[in-house]
């Protein structure tokens, strides 16, 4: 069994840039930096996660995600170690081979359920049998001596496009089944984003537990905000620059598609910041509203309507309201009242001179 | 003709350089006013739009209202004994009013068109400060026309203003239509500030208000102007004179007073007067003074008095200006903590043209004669 | 030389009468149907604060931003010569609310009443104009608005008094202002006064838990163009209690009697008085 590092130093990659990769994967679990000492430990010590991926009502955009893993460096390196036993669209075994392959494997034990796509529950779940079993049978067993189950993608996750109204085929996720049984970690998106994935393996490695997760199972490094609030876009929100129609002016300077039904406001994802295709790009950047992907029943929210902004606390730099007042100031009350009194005191005192004193004769009168 | 600068004669308490100089001083800055804009060289800003150049006009109108009093009483009325005090009543609104012109022409933003406000086919005729502006200008023709004999009095141009004497009756009775029309548009011009002004001064009786405190403003002007001029010429008070004013005075007064009051118990107000609070103090410093004072000594023995009326004029102008600074300013609520004081440019401004006028004054009273003939024969 | 009474009298007369002349109008402000007007709603229960109205007058009018103290955002702390519009913030107990403010083109307006050369005024579709080219600066509508509205530009050497114009120019293209056709959660919508008074009464039927009991504007100061719906008591946002009349009324009033009164009235006073006060012989004392 090799080490991370190992199969690094056998690819050609220095250590220097070894190390380098042991940094990035600590952003991006958004620990401090100085934990990428034990990052590199983990990836350094010799390890080999065997994993079981399953998938059920998927799309296979999820596997096209992880394999999208471009950068050779870190996604293929570190899924180098997992020994994926069983994956029905990338492996190279297939029929009974295949079966039988998984079969030990689950028999072994200590490995991690990777699930892709909803489970259908209708009718005793035929609508998606694999194998003769369904994929409720097929999940109850897989997840018998599992370590962890990892729900990627939406449908895993949340149900997915299958749970969309009506749901004809009676789809659940895989928490819905599993429940408490196993740690359950989900890893939402349409498609997930394969560098939180990798993240997540990596932070398994180090510190051989899954992450920190919010109350939706997410992982709290990759689902802690919300677009809205990491959106490179936000600056045009806050300014009242808005794009109002496809193509308009507001569309070629950039500005914030909230109008156009963007839903970042409401989604929680790391999108702005790790973005798709080893950062090539993200909805917004692209000039498209974020459409949930990563929140549950997102296939039910109106694409193009307004999300609804909730848990608003307003900035300081807001003017605040301005009651009319009624009041002399003291600055002018003061130096009016001087001149006031000197006016009246020096007046006073020349009158009452004036008038107490004998008046002048009465002259002649005309 | 004497020296320009020969006081010898004169006992008003105006000595020549230092006025000269105040004015000199307000008139260059007047001109850096109107070449740089009104936001340099005041205090005034959004939240207080008028300063104490409205202040000052606002007294210094019923002050100059000595001309149209003492015309109604003696050419209407037909007092005779009041002709003495005709040409220094006259003059005193000349000046006064010459001073508010300049002041007013100051204070508007736009002055380069400022001949709007007298665009016949453009102009408001419910806006009682249109009102006011026209009725300010054709008031100082009148007073100009006024002013004019006693100018070109044994001149070489007397024969051109004789026609002004022979129709003194129109020149004069326009003088008062136009005076009692502006002097009580300036209370109506608050009618609008119902929000704005305390309710110790605001009331629908502002344009009555404002003309009977016109009228007695102008008489104590009046006392307050010949007692100087007879004094400058060495001549004994007329003390007879001196007190029908002075109770002329005192009756206007007490119309004042009862309406005032009357308003306040209308309303409803009495409860702020009697309550310890800054503006009931000032109402009551206002009444006490202006009001109060002056009639205490209008209606008792004192009006005898060769100093009585010209003491209560004294104090009844103090009350009329502070009743005119709280009207325009000090009572006026704004919704912010920006306050007012006016800048130094302003005060001296206001300070050299009255200090200008003050000098005028003292020179017409030096160089024509403000008396009549045989008044000045007999002493 | 004596006047006669005849000649006088009709000398008066003649001078009053022509100085009666320039108009009879009754009222300052013209006089069309405020149900007409052009109008807008402001729903402050939906407003999020977000100053896309203002950013959008700015852009339409030109005015320049106003800095805070970082340099980062436009934030003017009250309306002036340059800021035509802006939001407000009232925080309170465990409440708060924005409160855009701007002029209220009143139906009645108390400026167009002051202006003494009618700069001010209440054009036919509803929202009131200025006219830079009569205006003297005399700053008396920055007095008599009770919304304290007008702001005069200060620092000009020719200064102008300006306030939001309700993009008199896009009413007229038949668009509607800046500001309401930006707001992106429709908190600001503009229409025609009625319609608007409707819709408002409509909203407070509809969820009377959501708002204050209260149309502002709807007969405040005889009516606003401007109406506004709020969650909190009016005058905790800044909009205060001024009472249902039109502000000009009474100014307006007077001027209909005191002016008239007095032009024809004096002259006539004069007269009479002149005609009982028989001093016999002071004509001698006269010239003085």
């Amino acid at each position: 069994m090799k080490s991370v590092q190992a199969v690094a130093e056998g690819r050609g990659i220095s250590r220097r840039d070894f190390l380098k990769l042991c940094t990035m994967m600590t952003g991006v679990l958004a620990l401090p930096k100085s934990y990428s000492k034990y990052v590199e430990q983990a990836l350094a010590a010799p390890a080999r996660v065997p994993v079981i991926w399953l998938e059920f009502q998927d799309c296979a955009g999820c596997t096209e995600s992880l394999l999208r893993a471009t950068r050779p460096t870190v996604a293929e390196l570190v899924l180098d170690i997992l020994s994926v036993d069983y994956h029905e669209t990338i492996m190279a075994a297939s029929g009974n081979l295949a079966e039988e392959a998984k079969a030990a494997t689950i028999k072994a034990g200590g490995y991690l359920l990777v699930v892709e796509g909803s489970i259908p529950t209708a009718e005793n779940g035929i609508y998606c049998c694999v194998g003769g079993k369904t994929a409720l049978q097929l999940l109850d067993e897989a997840v018998t001596n599992a370590l962890a189950v990892v729900a990627v993608g939406n449908c895993a996750s949340f149900g997915g496009l299958p749970k969309a109204k009506p749901n004809p085929t009676g789809a659940v996720s895989v928490l819905d089944l599993v429940k408490d049984k196993k740690p359950v970690l989900n890893m939402p998106g349409c498609p997930y984003n394969a560098v939180n994935l990798t993240a997540t393996v990596v932070h398994f490695l180090t510190f051989g537990e899954l992450p920190a997760m919010d109350s939706l199972h997410r992982p709290l490094f990759a689902f802690g905000a919300r677009i809205h609030d990491n959106c490179e876009r936000r600056g045009h929100f806050d300014a009242g620059e808005f794009v109002k129609a496809w193509g308009d002016e507001g569309a070629k300077k950039g500005w914030c598609l909230y109008q156009m039904g963007c839903k970042g406001p409401v989604t929680f994802h790391n999108c702005p910041a790790v973005q798709y295709n080893d950062g090539t790009s993200w909805p917004v950047k692209a000039g498209h509203g974020c459409i949930g992907c990563s929140e549950p029943d997102f296939w039910d929210f109106s694409a193009y309507n307004h999300a609804d902004l909730q848990q608003f606390a307003p900035p300081a730099t807001y003017a605040p309201v301005q009651p009319p007042t009624e009041r002399i100031s003291p600055a002018s009350a003061g130096v009016i009242g001087a001149v006031a009194g000197v006016a009246v005191g020096a007046a006073g005192v020349a009158a009452i001179r004036a008038l107490t004193k004998p008046d002048l004769e009465e002259a002649k009168e005309k | 003709m004497a020296s320009l600068t020969q006081t010898k004669k004169s006992a008003l308490p105006i000595s020549f350089f230092p006025y000269l100089a105040l004015a000199l001083l307000a008139v260059g800055l007047s001109i850096y006013r109107l070449v740089v804009g009104l936001g340099p060289t005041t205090n005034m800003s959004d939240h207080y739009p008028w300063g104490i150049w409205i202040t000052i006009d606002l007294f210094l109108i019923p002050v100059a209202g000595a001309a149209f009093t003492i015309s109604l009483i003696s050419f209407f009325f037909g007092y005779e004994d009041y002709r003495t005090v005709l040409r220094p009543a006259v003059v005193a609104g000349f000046l006064g009013y010459s001073v508010v012109g300049i002041l007013l022409f100051l204070d508007i933003g736009r002055w380069p068109q400022f001949y709007n406000i007298l665009d016949l086919g453009i102009i408001n005729p419910h806006s009682f400060l249109e009102e006011i502006s026209l009725c300010v200008t054709l008031y100082v023709v009148i007073l100009t026309l006024e002013v004019l004999p006693i100018l070109f009095e044994h001149s070489k141009f007397e024969k051109y203003v004789k026609w002004i004497e022979t129709g003194i009756y129109f020149v004069a009775g326009a003088g008062i239509l136009l005076s009692t029309l502006h002097q009580s548009s300036l209370g109506s011009m608050f009618l609008l500030m119902r929000h704005k002004l305390h309710p110790l001064w605001y009331t629908p009786a502002l344009p009555l208000l404002f003309f009977l405190q016109a009228g007695y403003t102008g008489l104590g002007t009046t006392v307050i102007a010949i007692t100087l001029v007879w004094r400058s010429k060495s001549l004994p008070t007329n003390r007879l004179l001196i007190r029908r004013i002075g109770q002329a005075m005192g009756i206007n007064l007490l119309l004042y007073a009862s309406i005032r009051i009357g308003d306040w118990m209308g309303a409803g107000e009495i409860p702020m007067l009697l309550k310890p609070n800054a503006f009931g103090w000032i109402a009551w410093l206002e009444f006490g003074l202006g009001i109060l004072v002056p009639l205490a000594i209008l209606f008792s023995k004192l009006v005898r008095h060769s100093q009585g009326p010209l003491w209560a004029s004294v104090f009844a102008l103090m009350g009329t200006f502070i009743n005119r600074l709280m009207i325009t300013w000090v009572g006026l609520s704004e919704p912010s903590p920006v306050t007012y004081f006016p800048s130094w440019i302003e005060i001296m401004i206001t300070i050299g043209l009255i200090a200008g006028g003050a000098l005028v004054y003292e020179r017409i009273n030096y160089y024509f004669r403000l008396l009549p003939e045989k008044h000045e024969k007999h002493q | 030389m004596t006047i006669s009474r005849r000649d006088f009298l009709k000398v008066a007369g003649i001078t009053a009468g022509s100085t009666l002349l320039p108009n009879l109008v009754v009222h300052a402000a013209s006089t069309g149907n405020p149900d007409e007007y052009v109008a807008m709603l402001y729903d402050a229960t939906i407003c999020v604060g977000c100053n896309a109205c203002t950013n959008a007058c700015r852009q339409w009018n030109k005015t320049t931003p106003v800095k805070d103290d970082r340099a980062l955002y436009d934030a003017p702390s009250e309306l002036s010569a340059d800021t035509w519009t802006m939001i407000q913030l009232y925080q309170g107990e465990g409440e708060y609310s924005f409160v855009k403010r701007q002029c209220m083109h009143c139906v009645d307006p108390a400026c167009v009443s002051g202006c003494p050369v009618h700069a001010l005024q209440k054009t036919a579709e509803g929202p009131v104009t200025y006219d830079a080219k009569r205006c003297i600066g005399c700053r008396y509508c920055m007095y008599a608005c009770p919304f304290h509205i007008p702001r005069f530009e200060w620092d000009e050497v020719i200064p102008v008094v300006t306030k939001c114009t309700f993009c008199y120019s896009r009413i007229k293209a038949g668009d509607g202002p800046a500001c309401a056709e930006r707001c992106p959660t429709g908190a600001l919508i503009w229409g025609k006064r009625g319609d608007l008074v409707a819709e408002a009464e409509g909203r407070i039927d509809a969820e009377p838990h959501r708002y204050v009991d209260y149309i502002y504007g709807k007969e405040d100061a005889g009516g606003t163009s401007v109406l506004y719906l709020s969650a909190v008591p009016f005058g905790k946002v800044g909009l205060e209690n001024i009472g249902a009349e039109p502000v000009p009324a009474l100014s307006e009033g007077t001027a209909n009697v005191v002016l008239p009164g007095i032009l024809v009235g004096g002259p006539i006073v004069l007269g009479l008085i002149r005609w009982i006060s028989k001093r016999g012989g002071w004509e001698e004392s006269w010239p003085v």
